[in-house]
């Protein structure tokens, strides 16, 4: 009887989430609590101002450019942390890395796939302004080709064919890139990180190179992201 | 609204989620957890946010997935029956 209050509470949780379910507004309604003019603004200026199709992508390296410094920064830190508590057991990580797989269509079919994942993860971080996802997503998907590397062929391989090192400069280089684009916003005698406002040419919208510093701070994130992720299944894998 | 298929990922997607927090196994729960993932990814599709639904994809059901993987291969494979 000792789970009966968890029960309870549960029950009751639920209750209430339906409870606001049924109130909620439909899905596409014109007069959802969203559609206010914040989001008018948006929807209605972005093009111009920013000269890229993808909104979103507008946001999140342009309007809230300074938020997503911070949120690269937030990377850096994390993988700083699991390098700093893992560097206390490195001795007891690299006695014992994880093997290599010596299952043949596993390796085949990474070997074949790898290239692929990379292929559409770089897409996806350079067109990042004209179709969905960005520097993040596309980071994510290039970051986890570099896994599927060091998990199907181990940490020994996955070092000779990008030491730690190099993933560590990427890190650090990628996020010192996004403070150098934004440091040439006040160069150019506006404000940081400022883009259209600081007379960076936009380009022809709907081209690859358009958008002005929203293309090169999506290339420094999406680099920074690929970096986290592998450098720190790479200090999880033993080879430090 | 949401039709039968958005209906049928929500349900799969709560049965999904009460497998991963019952199961002892924690291999397998990672692997219901990707499931679980890629039908949420799905489900940001359907809801017309495509650039959630990459990211859900690419991180929950990919690098989620291979960080927990790793972590199981270099602790144990179980849940402690005691805790």
């Amino acid at each position: 009887m000792r789970q009966l209050p968890a029960l309870l509470l549960v029950v009751a949780i639920a209750y209430l989430l339906a409870l606001a379910l049924t109130e909620a507004p439909a899905f596409g309604r014109l007069d959802v609590p969203a559609r206010n003019e914040v989001m008018r603004f948006y929807v209605d200026e972005e093009c111009e101002q920013s000269g890229i199709p993808n909104t979103v992508t507008a946001i999140i390296f342009d309007y809230r450019g300074y938020d997503t410094m911070g949120e690269a920064t937030v990377l850096f830190t994390a993988v700083g942390a699991a390098a700093a508590v893992l560097a206390g057991h490195s001795g007891v990580l690299a006695a014992r890395p994880m093997p290599a797989s010596d299952d043949v269509i596993l390796r085949m079919v990474s070997r074949m796939v790898i290239p692929f994942v990379q292929i559409f993860g770089i897409y996806v971080i350079v067109y990042g302004h004209l179709s969905p996802g960005g520097g993040f997503a596309g980071g994510t998907i290039l970051g986890g080709s570099m896994a599927l590397y060091l998990f199907v062929f181990g940490p020994k391989r996955t070092a000779e064919k990008l030491p730690l090192a190099w993933g560590e400069i990427a890190d650090g280089a990628a996020a010192f890139w996004y403070v150098l684009v934004g440091l040439g916003g006040i160069l150019l005698g506006a404000n940081f990180l400022a883009n259209a406002a600081a007379g960076v040419p936009l380009g022809v919208q709907g081209q690859l190179f358009s958008g002005g510093t929203i293309w090169l701070i999506g290339l420094g994130v999406g680099v920074k992201v690929a970096a986290t992720i592998i450098n720190l299944l790479v200090h999880l894998a033993g080879e430090t | 609204m949401i039709g039968w298929f958005g209906i049928g990922s929500l349900v799969f997607l709560v049965v999904c989620a009460i497998i991963v927090a019952r199961t002892r196994d924690l291999l397998a729960a990672t692997i219901v957890f990707a499931a679980y993932s890629l039908v949420m990814a799905m489900t940001w599709q359907q809801l017309r946010a495509p650039d959630v639904a990459i990211t859900e994809a690419a991180l929950g059901a990919g690098v989620t997935t291979l960080l927990f993987l790793l972590a199981i291969a270099r602790t144990r494979r179980t849940e402690d029956e005691s805790a």
